[in-house]
C-alpha cells in the first residue's frame, strides 16, 4: 500500500474511520447493538474478500465457504472449551491447519471446471454439515458447543465490545491487505488470465492448477481466521450456523459488490449485513429477500455495483508506482 | 541465405521426427519430419484439412502425438504439458484470437512475462520480496508493447481493440516469454490487406532480428513473400520442403492446391 | 447365505437409487441441451412433494387424482424455472453464447437463487416442520417378497421409475418434440439449420425434466409419509453425484450410477450409523472425479 499521495491518504482515511471514528460513534451512542453490527460487518468483510479472491478473481464458483468458516469456528470452540487455549494459539491452529487442508483439497477440486467445481463444493458443504452433525464426540452434534469463553490473549480476557470490535477490525485489515496484494499484482493478473482462458494462460507458461489451489487455500485460511473470532463473539457454534445458505449469502454479497473487485467485496459485505437491519420488519424473510436480491443482481447487474474493470483502474490511479500498474504515459 | 545441409552448419532449433497423430480411424498427421534452423522463418502451408493445426497443436503441447519425437534445441519435449513447453522456449499465438477480454492490454501482455519469470504467493503477500521480479515483468511487458506499437493502448480493455490490434497483442504476449521459437497460427486470417502487409513486415523484421519463427498460414502470397523456407502438408503428409520459389513450382504442391487427384 | 435383513436393505437401496436416477436424468436432460446445471431442480422435487401433501389434505383428493395434479404442477414449475432463471440470461441462441461459461455460471446462480426463494418461502409458510401425509395415502404397508419385507412404496418407487423411464424413451424417440430435443442435444447448429425453434425445445426439456422431478417427490413423500421444505437439498446433491458418476449426458449412465449410489448407501448402512451413509455418495463422486473424470458412461467432452 505504498505509492502516490492519493493512495496513502485513502488508506489513512479508511484506518481512521474504522479504527477511531466508528468506535467513537459506538461509545457516544452507547449502544452495544450498533457496535455488534459494526463487528459483524468487519467479519463479513473478511468472508467476502476471501470468497472474492476465489470466485471473483480466480473465477471458481464456490459454495463451500462455510466449510472453512466452520473449521475455524469449531477449532476455536473446541480448543477453548476443552483446553482453555489462548486466542493466538487457536488462530495459528485454525489458519495453518485449514490452509494445508484447503490446499490439498484444492489440488483435487480445481481439476473440475466451471459448474462441476460448484457442484463438488456443494457436496463438500453437505458432507461438512453431516460430519459436524454426527461426530458427536467432537462437536456435540446438533446441540452445538455452548458457553464458549471470550477471547483470551496473554492471560487477559477481552470481553468488552471495543476489544472484539478491534479484533474484527484487525482481521478485516489483514483480509484487505491480503486481498489487495493478491488482486492488484501480477499474481492477480495470472489468476485473471486463468479465469478468462485457462488454455491460453497455460500456453503462456502458467500452472493453473497450482495457482488455483493456492487461492483456494488462502480463501480457506481467511475464512478460518474469521471463524475463530466468530465462535468467541457468538459464544455458541452449532451445525445450523454453517448451512449452505450462508455460503450463498456471501456469494450474494460479492455478486452485488462486483465479482473480482476488492472495493466491491467490502461494499457487498456492508450491504448484506446492514440491509436486513434496515428491513427488520420483514424479520424472518431475510433469506427470501437475499434470494430475490441475488436473482435480480444476476439478471440486471451481472458486473456488480463496482465492477472489476473499474476497480482495477481506480486502484491503478491511486497507486501508479506499483509495478503492476506501471506503464509509459503518452508523451 | 546459407545452404542448410544435414550435419553441417548450426544445430536446428526445432527438430520434428516422424510426427504422427491419429483421431480414431483418421490419421491427421502422418509421419512428418522437418527442422527449423536458428533465426529461420519457416512457413508451414497446406490446403484445408492438411493437418496444419494438428501439427501446430502438437508442437505447442496442446495435443499429445500418437508417434514421433519433437526436440527443442536438442531436448526432447514430446508430450510435455503446454506450460512446460512455454517455459522451455516455445511461445504461440492463436488462430482464433484468445486474448483475455476483460483485462487491460498491459495486463494481457504481462501474462507471458509472468509465465517466463514466474509468480509466487509468498512474494506476492510479503511487500518488497518480489520487487525485482515484478520490475522485470513490467519492463518486459512495456518493451513488448512498445515493440508492437500498443503502448498507447496499455490501459484500454483488450476487448476494445480492433481485430488487427488483438492479433498484435497476441504476438506481444508471446514475445514477453522471450521464446527461442515463436509459433504463429494463421496470423493473417481475418486481416485486411493493409494489416496483412504490416504484419508480414513485422514477422520478417522479427526474423531478421534473430528470432526463429514457424508460421502456419493460409495466405499463400504472404508466405511466399516473407518465408525463408516452406514446408507443405497435404492430407497429413509432407509433400514438399524447400525455398519458396522451388515450392511454388513443385508439381505435387500445385496438384494439392488445385485439388487434382494424384 | 445372505440373510433377509441384508436383502431388505438392498431392496431399499434399489428403490432409493431409482429415485436418484430419476432426479439425475432430469438434470442430465437439461445439461445435454444447455451444458448448464439447474440448481432449482431439487426444489421442483420439493414442490412435487408439497403438491402431493396439499392434494391429499387440503383438496382431499384420492390417490389417482393426485398423480395428474402433481405431474401438472411439475410441468408448470419447469416452465417457470426456465422462464425466470434461464431465458432472461440467454440473449442469443447460437452455440457459443448458449453454452458459454458466463451463461452457464449465471444460470447456475439464478437457478440457485430461485431455489432459495422457493425453499425459504415454503419454510416460512410451513415453519420448517416435517408434515405428515395422511395415513390413507401413505404407501407404507409391508409386503413380503419371499421373506424379504419391503413396503408398497418402495415397490411403487421402482415401478413408477421404470414407467417414467419408458415414457421418457417413448417421448425422446417417438414424438416430434422428443426428436427435436435429441437433435438439439447432439448437434445444436444442425438442429438450428433444420428449422428447430431452440427456445421451444429448451422449454420442453425443462417441463419434461421437472415432471420427472415432481413425480419423484410425490412417490417418495407417499412412501416415507412426510414432507419438508428442505427435502430437495439432499436430493439435488445426490442427483448431481449420480449425474457426474453416470457421465453427465448419459441416461443409462444415470440409471446405473443411481442404483450404484443407492445400493452403496444401503450397504454402508448395514455397517455404520445411517446418518453417515450420506457421505457414501460424496465419496463416490470424489472417486469418479479422480479416477474416471468422464464418469461411467461419459462421452468425450471438449
Amino acid at each position: 500500500m505504498k505509492g502516490s499521495a492519493g493512495g496513502i491518504l485513502f488508506v489513512v482515511a479508511a484506518l481512521l474511520v474504522v479504527g477511531v471514528a466508528l468506535p467513537l460513534v459506538f461509545w457516544v451512542t452507547g449502544s452495544p447493538f450498533i457496535a455488534r453490527l459494526g463487528q459483524l460487518v468487519l467479519l463479513t468483510v473478511v468472508l467476502t474478500i476471501a470468497l472474492n479472491l476465489l470466485t471473483g478473481t480466480a473465477g471458481l464458483l464456490a459454495l463451500d465457504s462455510v466449510v472453512f468458516l466452520g473449521f475455524g469456528a469449531y477449532t476455536g470452540a473446541i480448543l477453548s472449551t476443552r483446553f482453555g487455549t489462548s486466542f493466538p494459539v487457536e488462530l495459528l491452529v485454525a489458519v495453518a491447519g485449514t490452509a494445508v487442508i484447503a490446499f490439498l483439497l484444492g489440488l483435487l477440486l480445481v481439476r473440475l471446471h466451471s459448474v462441476f467445481f460448484a457442484v463438488a463444493t456443494v457436496g463438500l458443504a453437505v458432507s461438512f454439515y453431516t460430519t459436524v452433525l454426527n461426530w458427536g464426540d467432537l462437536t456435540r452434534g446438533a446441540m452445538g458447543i455452548p458457553a464458549i469463553p471470550p477471547v483470551r490473549i496473554a492471560g487477559y480476557e477481552l470481553d468488552g465490545w471495543l476489544a472484539t470490535y478491534m479484533l474484527a477490525a484487525l482481521m478485516a485489515l489483514v483480509a484487505v491487505f491480503v486481498g489487495h496484494r493478491m488482486t492488484h499484482s501480477f499474481y492477480g493478473n495470472a489468476a485473471r488470465a486463468i479465469r478468462e482462458d485457462e488454455d491460453a494462460a497455460r500456453s503462456m507458461g502458467l500452472t493453473p492448477r497450482f495457482i488455483k489451489a493456492q487461492i483456494y487455500a488462502v480463501h480457506g485460511a481467511l475464512m478460518a481466521m474469521a471463524g475463530v473470532l466468530y465462535a468467541h463473539v457468538n459464544s455458541f457454534v452449532g451445525p445450523d450456523n454453517f448451512l449452505l445458505l450462508e455460503s450463498a449469502l456471501i456469494l450474494t454479497a460479492i455478486v452485488i459488490g462486483g465479482l473480482g473487485s476488492l472495493p466491491g467485496a467490502v461494499l457487498g459485505a456492508v450491504l448484506v449485513v446492514l440491509a436486513p437491519e434496515m428491513l427488520r420488519q420483514f424479520g424472518d424473510l431475510r433469506a427470501i429477500i437475499f434470494g430475490v436480491i441475488l436473482f435480480l443482481a444476476i439478471l440486471f447487474l451481472p458486473r456488480g455495483l463496482l465492477s472489476e474493470v473499474r476497480s482495477l483502474a481506480w486502484v491503478r490511479r491511486l497507486d501508479p508506482a506499483s509495478p503492476w500498474a506501471r506503464r509509459k504515459r503518452r508523451s | 541465405m546459407t545452404v542448410r545441409g544435414e550435419g553441417t552448419g548450426p544445430a536446428p532449433v526445432l527438430e520434428v521426427e516422424g510426427l504422427t497423430r491419429d483421431f480414431d480411424a483418421l490419421r491427421a498427421v502422418d509421419d512428418v519430419s522437418f527442422a527449423v534452423m536458428p533465426s529461420e522463418l519457416l512457413g508451414l502451408i497446406g490446403p484445408n484439412g492438411a493437418g496444419k493445426t494438428t501439427l501446430f497443436n502438437m508442437l505447442a503441447g496442446a495435443l499429445p502425438p500418437t508417434a514421433g519425437r519433437i526436440r527443442l534445441q536438442g531436448r526432447d519435449i514430446t508430450g510435455l504439458a503446454p506450460n512446460r513447453i512455454a517455459t522451455l522456449g516455445i511461445a504461440r499465438t492463436y488462430q482464433n484470437l484468445r486474448v483475455f477480454p476483460d483485462m487491460t492490454v498491459f495486463d494481457n501482455v504481462s501474462v507471458g512475462a509472468i509465465g517466463r519469470f514466474g509468480v509466487s504467493l509468498w512474494g506476492t503477500l510479503v511487500p518488497g520480496l518480489e520487487r525485482r521480479r515484478s520490475d522485470r515483468i513490467a519492463d518486459a511487458t512495456i518493451a513488448a508493447l512498445e515493440r508492437l506499437g500498443l503502448i498507447d493502448h496499455a490501459d484500454a480493455p483488450a476487448g476494445n481493440l480492433s481485430y488487427g490490434q488483438k492479433k498484435l497483442l497476441e504476438v506481444a504476449r508471446a514475445l514477453t516469454l522471450a521464446p527461442t521459437l515463436l509459433l504463429l497460427d494463421e496470423p493473417a486470417a481475418g486481416l485486411n490487406p493493409n494489416e496483412t502487409e504490416a504484419l508480414s513486415l513485422l514477422v520478417r523484421t522479427l526474423a531478421d532480428e534473430g528470432l526463429t519463427i514457424l508460421l502456419v498460414e493460409h495466405d499463400m502470397p504472404m508466405v511466399m513473400r516473407v518465408c525463408d523456407r516452406i514446408v507443405v502438408l497435404d492430407s497429413g503428409r509432407k509433400i514438399a520442403d524447400g525455398a519458396p520459389r522451388a515450392v511454388r513450382s513443385d508439381p505435387a504442391v500445385r496438384a494439392a492446391y488445385l485439388g487434382d487427384p494424384e | 447365505m445372505i440373510d433377509h435383513f441384508i436383502l431388505g436393505q438392498l431392496a431399499i437401496g434399489v428403490s432409493v437409487g431409482m429415485t436418484y436416477a430419476v432426479i439425475a436424468i432430469g438434470l442430465t436432460l437439461i445439461f445435454r441441451v444447455l451444458s448448464a446445471v439447474n440448481f432449482a431442480h431439487g426444489d421442483v422435487y420439493t414442490i412435487g412433494a408439497f403438491a402431493t401433501l396439499i392434494g391429499a389434505t387440503t383438496l382431499a383428493l384420492p390417490l389417482w387424482a393426485i398423480v395428474p395434479l402433481v405431474l401438472a404442477v411439475g410441468g408448470l414449475s419447469g416452465w417457470t424455472v426456465e422462464r425466470l432463471a434461464f431465458r432472461p440470461v440467454r440473449r442469443f441462441t447460437d452455440e457459443a453464447s448458449l453454452r458459454s461459461r458466463a451463461v452457464r455460471e449465471a444460470t447456475l446462480l439464478s437457478s440457485l437463487a430461485l431455489g432459495i426463494v422457493v425453499r425459504e418461502a415454503l419454510d416460512q409458510v410451513y415453519k420448517g416442520e416435517w408434515l405428515v401425509i395422511p395415513a390413507s395415502h401413505q404407501l407404507t404397508q409391508p409386503v413380503n417378497l419371499g421373506g424379504v419385507i419391503v413396503s408398497t412404496g418402495e415397490i411403487a418407487i421402482a415401478g413408477s421409475s421404470i414407467l417414467l423411464l419408458i415414457g421418457l424413451q417413448y417421448l425422446l424417440h417417438r414424438t416430434r418434440i422428443g426428436i427435436a430435443i435429441r437433435a438439439v442435444s447432439s448437434n445444436l447448429l444442425g438442429a438450428q439449420f433444420s428449422g428447430i425453434d431452440i427456445n421451444r425445445v429448451i422449454v420442453a426439456v425443462f417441463i419434461v425434466a421437472s415432471i420427472l422431478g415432481a413425480a419423484a417427490g410425490m412417490v417418495v413423500s407417499l412412501t416415507y409419509g412426510s414432507v419438508q421444505s428442505f427435502m430437495g437439498l439432499t436430493m439435488i446433491v445426490k442427483g448431481f453425484v449420480v449425474m457426474v458418476v453416470g457421465g453427465l449426458t448419459s441416461i443409462p449412465g444415470a440409471v446405473v450410477a443411481g442404483l450404484l449410489v443407492g445400493v452403496a448407501e444401503a450397504a454402508a448402512g448395514i455397517f455404520v450409523p445411517s446418518a453417515w451413509t450420506e457421505m457414501v455418495g460424496y465419496g463416490l463422486l470424489l472417486m469418479t472425479l479422480l479416477f474416471m473424470p468422464r464418469g461411467l458412461f461419459g462421452r468425450r467432452q471438449a
